[in-house]
């Protein structure tokens, strides 16, 4: 897996980013010697409990399945039982919005699809009742490089040859403002894609099933999503999401290899600042500060866990690690959009207005 | 490896000495969880995956494919004892099979039921295995031109399954199955409807916690209303009684064989249908029995053939399922996903590659769902006996018990505090619905199928516009659809001017 952190500095100006440096550095040697031992405390309040882990979607996915993972581990770091809660709704939105307002005790986490979670903070969604800001993040488990998937037979074989498609290709999306709608609405339009999008299929195997019977020629996924179909020799990868080609993938250019503009550009940045932020863990706002420390130290262990790391191998899953800081200042990046026409993009991306 | 060597190989590997425990062992958690009411397999097959990570791929695979294979063996019990959904496929065993408990012919009833699931499994893995080297055409062939007509054969149904003999109710109870149908996030247009601004609202109401608050909760209501026991007719004797009767009901079973073989038919092409799940599949083969039977009268009163065509088709929907599973490793259900995740878990990796290079894994799972079964049957007609003695206990007793059982149920689904007042809400529809003759059956027909209706209408017309009703298998279905529609309207119409008045 990849990983390309966004530097503080990329945008702002100097002045404000020393300014910035010199405050985390006070802060951090004033509170160097009492934290150890306030940590220590906080080790001793976890001790025996019970710390609810919850996933904001229905048991059997992905999600579900990273925390059941995290889960023993956790435990085992934090000394606490770990219960994994289901609390499936609204796409993902309940369960962040449930323990944004939950107990501020530190006791109730959860596990979030951030993406969906920047986009429909961003968008201004009904329902969002949670800002991304003010939520503790412990760390980011892993991201998604997300990737377009042909069909075998599918009448264009590489990405210039769909940009320059005389006649529009079929493209399979399940609902609207979910990640495959998305990813292809903002690439129709960045790139210039002829594509015609056929979304509301229930789920990324009903999409999977729609290209092995040739309904559809292409979509949106992730690229571990897609695996079990490009190892079978159905589908094959065109294009990739991120700024580098990842190791895995080197023949795949990205797309910002193909942007025909510096708008296409900057809209594809945007994109991908959200991709960024992946599967983090958080804690609602308002826990103790000492709390959320040892929460990211256990958190930083049980990454770093070998038994934990071999049932991951295990799995085929694949971790991609930023500590809990790195990732508040991720999320502060992708929910930056300045440019009101790029904004647009997105709000019409998530609204079906394109 | 050849078909038949894998065949050979799959059995071998199931009844050894390292499989066969955890086989007996997971059958044996299937039926309990089946017999609770709202653990459906989802639930038997979740539960169980943490226990897998350490397993052996074929123990693995066993054990959790036989938990979920017994669930509906256990749920039809409830279903027939309790006038309760065991699990959500059961649905369409609770119109005759408590009406047999009410007359004191439970045995008879639970006989024919566990032999039924048995055979409807059966059947449904023997086509599956029948279709192996065409699987992939098979279930290619299927796209949304055809579920959406499908769909609308069942929906058609819906008209067999009014109530006491009135279409027009039957038809209103559907609509309102369609109108729920509908609420929640509308996929295309991101439209929330009836939605009343509760997020719980959006994804739709879950269909575990309805069917039980229209099926079970408001049989509750009525047991405590009326007062008296679930079985009002003591069967004399008890003990032997009861095995003559299970006996008697595995008899009625085989008696009606060609019965079961379309039933399982029908539950085996339904359960091609992606996401569809077996409570609509036995509706369907309810209304099929009800329509060919020669004393259609007899339903809802206690027909043995109306336990017998459910419970087959319920079963056989499961070799449906596996067949996208097996060939693509893409989920029918989502209690495959599950069984996928598992797979993944076990370090198989399912899709076209399983069928070539582990052709005995893919043999150990369908001898994994008939064993399974097998077990299911005998395991059910021993544990039937106790379990009816509770059907004469006083209703006063046994409401408050059932009640907590069936609320927990509606809750564990999803863990969802919400579900729990869905059930009760719709406890006071069903009853409602009970008392005043609007046929419950066509309301979970109709909120069953409305989104798949919907979602597949929408895909066709976006993919072929409007001329996705003349593909060969869309047309085919469709003609059937009319024929099927023209014999119940011509049936209605007679049996109403035998009755000497019009359309009730």
């Amino acid at each position: 897996m990849f990983h390309y952190g966004n530097r503080s500095g990329d945008r702002g100006d100097l002045r404000l980013v020393l300014l910035f440096l010199v405050v985390i550095l006070m802060t951090v040697s004033v509170a160097g010697f009492a934290s150890a031992k306030s940590i220590k405390d906080a080790a001793a309040f976890y001790k025996g409990k019970n710390l609810t882990l919850v996933v904001p979607y229905k048991p059997g996915g992905g999600y579900d399945a990273w925390g059941r993972l995290l889960a023993p581990y956790l435990g085992k770091y934090t000394g606490t039982r770990v219960i994994v809660k289901n609390m499936p709704g609204a796409g993902g939105m309940l369960g962040i919005n449930e323990v944004y307002t939950a107990r501020p005790n530190g006791l109730t986490i959860n596990i979030q699809n951030a993406v969906a979670a920047v986009t429909n903070q961003l968008v201004g969604v009904k329902g969002v009742r949670y800002d991304l800001l003010k939520y503790n993040w412990i760390g980011r488990v892993t991201t998604d490089t997300r990737v377009l998937a042909m069909r075998k037979g599918a009448p264009v074989k590489t990405i210039e040859a769909l940009i320059n498609s005389k006649s529009p290709i079929k493209f399979g999306a399940t609902g609207l403002g979910g990640s495959t709608y998305v990813d292809a609405v903002i690439t129709k339009k960045a790139l210039n894609l002829p594509i015609e999008i056929v979304h509301g299929y229930d789920s990324s195997s009903e999409v999977d099933l729609g290209l092995l019977r040739g309904e559809i020629d292409g979509t949106y996924g992730s690229y571990s999503s897609r695996l079990g179909m490009v190892k079978a020799g159905e589908q094959f990868i065109i294009l990739q999401s991120g700024k580098k080609r990842a190791a895995a993938m080197p023949d795949v250019p990205t797309w910002f290899e193909v942007a025909p503009s510096e708008k296409a550009k900057e809209i594809l940045s945007v994109l991908t600042a959200m991709h960024e932020t992946g599967r983090p863990l958080a804690a609602p706002p308002g826990v103790a500060p000492e709390r959320i420390a040892f929460l990211r130290e256990a958190f930083d262990k049980t990454l770093k866990d070998p038994d934990f790391l071999k049932s991951i191998k295990k799995a085929k899953k694949e971790i991609d690690y930023v500590s809990g800081q790195e990732m508040e200042e991720i999320i502060r990046t992708s929910l930056e959009i300045s440019d009101p026409e790029i904004k647009k993009v997105f709000v019409d991306a998530v609204k079906g207005d394109i | 490896m050849g078909v038949l060597e894998g065949l050979v190989q799959g059995l071998y590997a199931a009844v050894s000495l390292q499989v066969l425990p955890y086989l007996i062992g997971g059958a044996i958690l299937g039926l309990i969880i089946g017999i609770i009411p709202g653990l459906s397999g989802h639930f038997a097959m979740a539960m169980l995956v943490p226990f897998i990570f350490r397993m052996e791929p074929t123990v693995g695979i066993t054990f959790i494919l036989a938990a979920h294979a017994t669930v509906a063996q256990g749920g039809g019990m409830t279903a027939i004892l309790f006038a309760t959904p065991g699990t959500g496929q059961n649905a369409a065993t609770l119109l005759d099979g408590p009406k047999m408990t009410e007359k004191g012919e439970a045995g008879r009833a639970v006989g024919a039921a566990m032999t039924a699931c048995f055979i409807g499994a059966f059947f449904g893995v023997f086509v599956l295995t029948l279709l192996l080297p065409v699987l992939r055409k098979v279930v290619l062939l299927f796209g949304p031109p055809e579920f959406f007509m499908l769909a609308i054969l069942a929906l058609t149904f819906i008209a067999v399954l009014g109530g006491a003999g009135s279409v027009n109710k039957g038809l209103i109870g559907g609509a309102l199955g369609l109108m729920f149908a509908f609420v929640g996030m509308d996929s295309v247009t991101g439209a929330k409807r009836f939605t009343f601004g509760l997020l719980e609202l959006w994804d739709g109401l879950s269909m575990v916690p309805v069917l039980l608050g229209i099926f079970a909760v408001s049989e509750m209501i009525d047991l405590w209303i009326t007062g008296g026991s679930l079985a009002r007719k003591a069967a004399d004797g008890a003990h032997e009684s009861m095995q003559k009767q299970i006996f008697a009901g595995v008899m009625d079973t085989l008696r009606n064989w060609w019965l079961v073989i379309r039933c399982s038919a029908i539950g085996t092409t339904m359960g091609l249908i992606p996401g569809l799940g077996s409570a609509p599949a036995a509706f369907v083969a309810y209304a099929h029995a009800k329509q060919t039977s020669k004393h259609p009268e007899e339903f809802g009163h206690g027909a043995i053939e109306g336990v017998i065509a459910p419970e087959s088709a319920n079963d056989a929907v499961e070799g449906g399922a596996l067949a996208s599973t097996l060939a693509f490793g893409i989920p029918g259900s989502s209690s495959m996903a599950i069984l996928i995740s598992a797979l993944l878990i076990l370090g198989v990796e399912p899709g076209p590659k399983l069928m070539v290079m582990h052709l005995d894994l893919v043999f150990l799972m369908i001898w994994t769902v008939v064993l399974g079964n097998l077990m299911g049957t005998i395991l059910g007609m021993f544990i039937a006996n106790p379990l009816a003695k509770a059907t004469f206990l006083r209703g006063s007793l046994l409401v408050p018990i059932l009640l907590c059982i069936i609320v927990t149920g509606a809750y564990i689904f999803h863990r969802s505090w919400f579900d729990m007042i869905v059930v009760l809400v719709f406890g006071l529809l069903g009853y409602a619905m009970k008392k005043l003759d609007y046929s419950r059956p066509a309301f979970i027909i109709g909120f069953v199928l409305g989104l798949m209706v919907e979602r597949n209408l929408y895909l066709s017309l976006k993919l072929y516009g409007g001329k996705f009703l003349f593909q060969p298998l869309a047309l085919g279905l469709a003609v059937l659809t009319i024929l099927v529609l023209v014999y119940n309207i011509v049936k209605i119409v007679k049996s109403n001017r035998r009755a000497g008045i019009g359309v009730k």
